[in-house]
């Protein structure tokens, strides 16, 4: 099976990159991270686009969102996620510095599997984000990939037909 | 008969004087006698004719007379009533213009009003205008604190964090001054994360709308207890409970302030070997507050200067302490952001604790004050509205 301990990071401020990577080393996790800044490159990422056509198939076992970036926002990575067969299973969760009642909200409206607030103390950051990719990347059993390639959603559907469908 | 007489008279006379032919003489006289006494019946008759013509004329006439006498008093009685009609005209008249007196001054009075209605709903207006200002405000400054707050959260983050690596990774290379240095960074930092954490939970729930719910207080007292463990660790203190009633509330806001109001309480009697916390209600008993207890026995407790009359509708708590106290001639500054009694080398903390306590109640309509003695200890009053009589 592909790489099931891949971990997407959607986090445009370098330096909470930084520590993110920083608090996922603590067991080793840091090099099945797959970092992105924007939510189009997320995206990209997601669909096997752009610059990420070329990569090995298979859908990551987390997508670590932050909400606040540029050109496409984590909720609306969420929001095509969610909407998508293909990707819906793979598990999202937002890390953001918003507590925010609205975001936790649309969140939760559109199926987001945890949220958690990224703390200010670095010994908590480092428990909270080393906990998220313990449990998500190792513990949890991810979804078993799905039997087509998956090339993009868009070109899958004119393909799919009425009826029962198998997977 | 008389007739008679007279013609034997006249016979008699006749002779003697020696009328020649006496019967054809008599019998001239008898016809001259009929004539006359034809034309004298005649006349009579006439003249009895002219008296029933002179009759009826008088009779006429006091018809007449008496028509004109009707005609006379008709001519009175509408004389009469001429007058009275035009005494009418000119009371109606004098109404009429009483009336319009009348009317002239309503209408005067009338314009005044509309003037002054006018008055008030510009000034309503000018106060809807300027209360909107207010509200916009306080909204862009709630805002702004909020997203200021909010903001400096990441660099915070980043400082933590990055001074976190370097301490791992420098601690062989530092001596103990870089490392001093470096925790003095740390500590600063964190004491900034307090201060904008405070700022943040202060600004929102100043947005926050209340949701009032029925508060068991003794419940929500023990549950604060419960988060308050970690702070009693290894303390010695004395609880005591007075009655505790029900209020109506927001549960989540109340519990807020019952953390920082306890919290302090055992915050500042840190330096007591036994520290002693009390808890309850109190009554406003003969213009006195006093202590309600389970028992019903009442203590007497301080007066606060501005209150000497209690609203039936609210419930009055008290928190007591034991602890450092302040001293009075600041209690001004109590419950002002960022304020603080105490220096930071003494009790730590950002001084946002009792705005905070205060927001709160006062968002219940409730006040909130403290009386101290400076070592012997502390007691705030608040009050909130009570649960009875609510629905």
């Amino acid at each position: 099976m592909a790489d099931l301990k891949r971990i997407l990071l959607a986090e445009d401020n370098p330096k909470d990159v930084e520590l993110t990577l920083a608090a996922l080393d603590e067991h080793k996790l840091a090099n099945e991270v797959v970092v992105v800044n924007d939510g189009a490159e997320a995206l990209d990422y997601l669909y096997l686009r752009g610059k990420y056509a070329m990569r090995q198939e298979g859908n990551p076992a987390v997508v670590l969102l932050d909400i606040k970036m540029p050109k496409v926002d984590g909720l609306e990575v969420l929001k095509t996620i969610k909407a998508d067969p293909n990707l819906k299973s793979i598990p999202t969760v937002i890390l953001t510095s918003s507590r925010e009642e609205s975001d936790l909200a649309k969140s939760y409206t559109q199926g987001v599997n945890a949220y958690v607030v990224k703390p200010v103390e670095f010994q908590e950051f480092i428990k909270a984000v080393s906990n998220l990719g313990v449990f998500w990347a190792i513990v949890n059993e991810p979804p078993p990939q799905s039997a087509s390639k998956t090339t993009g959603a868009h070109e899958q559907s004119p393909s799919r037909q009425k009826g029962p469908h198998a997977g | 008969m008389a007739q008679q007489q007279a013609v034997a008279q006249l016979a008699h006379e006749a002779d003697r004087e020696g009328v020649q032919d006496p019967e054809s003489t008599l019998r001239a006289v008898l016809n001259i006698l009929e004539d006359f006494n034809l034309e004298k019946g005649r006349q009579e008759e006439t003249q009895r004719a002219v008296l029933n013509i002179l009759d009826d004329f008088n009779l006429e006439k006091g018809r007449q007379e008496e028509t004109q006498r009707a005609v006379l008093n008709i001519l009175d009685d509408f004389n009469l009533e001429k007058g009275r009609q035009e005494e009418t005209q000119r009371a109606a008249f004098n109404i009429l213009e009483d009336f319009n007196v009348e009317k002239t001054k309503v209408e005067t009075a009338s314009e005044g009003l509309k003037k002054e209605v006018a008055e008030r709903k510009r000034a309503e207006e000018e106060i809807r205008k300027r209360t909107e200002q207010v509200d916009a405000a306080n909204k862009e400054l709630e805002a702004f604190s909020y997203s200021v707050s909010h903001d400096l959260r990441a660099p915070l983050r980043h400082v933590n964090g990055f001074t976190d690596l370097l301490q791992k990774h420098a601690a062989s290379t530092l001596d103990e001054k870089g490392k001093r240095y470096l925790r003095t960074i740390a500590d600063s930092v964190k004491q900034m994360g307090l201060l904008i954490d405070d700022l943040l939970a202060f600004s929102k729930m100043s947005r926050t709308e209340l949701r009032f719910a029925t508060v068991n207080f003794e419940q929500l007292v023990e549950q604060v207890l419960d988060e308050l463990k970690p702070e009693m660790d290894g303390r010695r203190i004395a609880w005591t409970f007075g009655t505790l009633p029900e209020v109506r509330g927001d549960r989540a806001m109340l519990r807020q302030a019952l953390i920082n109001l306890l919290g302090n309480a055992v915050k500042y009697t840190r330096g007591r070997e036994e520290a002693k916390i009390e808890i309850g209600t109190v009554e406003m008993v003969n213009g006195q507050w006093s202590m309600v207890h389970e028992s019903g026995q009442t203590g007497v407790g301080h007066q606060p200067s501005t209150i000497n009359h209690q609203p039936s509708n609210e419930v009055v708590i008290y928190v007591r302490d034991n602890g450092v106290g302040f001293d009075m001639q600041y209690a001004h500054k109590l419950f002002g952001v960022f304020q603080r009694l105490h220096g930071a080398t003494e009790f730590e903390g950002t001084g946002i604790g009792l705005a905070l306590v205060q927001r709160i109640i006062h968002k219940h309509g409730g006040r909130i004050w403290a009386e101290s003695v400076v070592d012997k200890g502390t007691t705030f009053y608040f009050s909130l509205p009570a649960q009875a009589g609510g629905e």
